[in-house]
């Protein structure tokens, strides 16, 4: 494991999220390390997979976190129980944990490849069932 | 694995499982209702119902096919149901040529069994007339040797057991 790190020394841009990404976080009291990556923001995952952290890459903004959490305290009841719990802190999203398809193996029925069409494949195995992790994609298409 | 990879795999083994059981010319005509203007100008049968509502979902096929009939279309709203669809045509078409191979090699596998019992019929009826000449004498039909050349063959092919009392 390489140098232990905080969210907040990420924040204060004591180390760039590139390099953050060969480092362990430290949130919490656990060890975030980095699990994958989108076009705007690293994914950092706990030891025992059941949570993820997300930091954007750029820190002009925070826009991709706040509209994430923004689509997920305001979809109803229903919505989310297709969705990864999320919610914001200090910035940035804090997510339960889901394994992604491309990195589950598992074969899908056809309501499970339409549901991950329709959220641009970005969905993952919550035990025997899929949700969308990257809820900017919920069911746009 | 790319989740693109794993999607198409996961259609053909949806397709496997759609077509098991069911019978060649119909899924043969799902194909030509799928693959032409048919499913724009027709409804489908019950096995088409089916099919669509399991691989493309009722709405989503209802607003596909709309959209196609428009004179100037774009199906970019729609191209999880093409991609879809065209993903699905072709593992469909693949089960159907599998399915009309195996008929082929059932059909040759017959037709060779058959031959082989015509033969063997034709043999038998040969060497029991052979039987029935060997067991005649200056015109005379003697029944115990008839009977004993006729049992001979009948053992030969395995039609009666020989008794050993």
């Amino acid at each position: 494991m390489g140098k232990i790190i905080t969210v907040q020394d990420i924040v204060e841009q004591k180390v760039t999220l590139a390099e953050a990404s060969s480092m362990a976080i430290m949130h919490k009291g656990e060890l975030f390390t980095y699990f994958d990556e989108g076009l705007t923001r690293f994914v950092f995952s706990n030891e025992d997979r059941t949570k993820v952290i997300k930091l954007e890459k750029t820190k002009q903004d925070n826009h991709f976190n706040e509209l994430e959490n923004e689509i997920y305290q305001k979809a109803s009841k229903e919505n989310r129980e297709l969705m990864a719990e999320t919610e914001l802190v200090d910035g940035f999203i804090e997510q339960e944990f889901v394994m992604p398809i491309k990195f589950g193996g598992r074969k899908l029925s056809m309501e499970q490849i339409r549901f991950s069409r329709s959220c641009r494949n970005e969905v993952g195995w919550k035990g025997d069932r899929l949700v969308c992790f990257d809820l900017d994609e919920f069911k746009k298409y | 694995m790319k989740t693109k990879d794993i999607i198409t795999e996961s259609i053909r083994d949806n397709i496997y499982e759609f077509v098991t059981g069911k019978k060649i010319e119909d899924l043969i005509d799902l194909y030509n209702y799928l693959a032409t203007k048919r499913c724009m100008e027709s409804h489908p049968t019950e096995l088409g119902k089916k099919f669509i509502e399991e691989f493309f979902g009722n709405d989503r096929w209802a607003g596909y096919i709309n959209e196609r009939k428009k004179e100037h279309t774009s199906i970019f709203s729609y191209l999880d149901v093409d991609d879809t669809r065209n993903s699905a045509l072709t593992f469909l078409s693949f089960e159907i040529i599998q399915l009309v191979g195996k008929g082929i090699a059932d059909k040759s596998a017959k037709d060779r069994q058959l031959q082989k019992l015509k033969k063997e019929k034709e043999t038998l009826k040969k060497e029991l007339e052979q039987a029935l000449d060997d067991s005649v004498d200056g015109g005379v039909f003697y029944k115990d040797d008839g009977f004993i050349n006729l049992y001979e063959v009948l053992i030969r092919h395995n039609m009666v057991k020989e008794r050993e009392d």
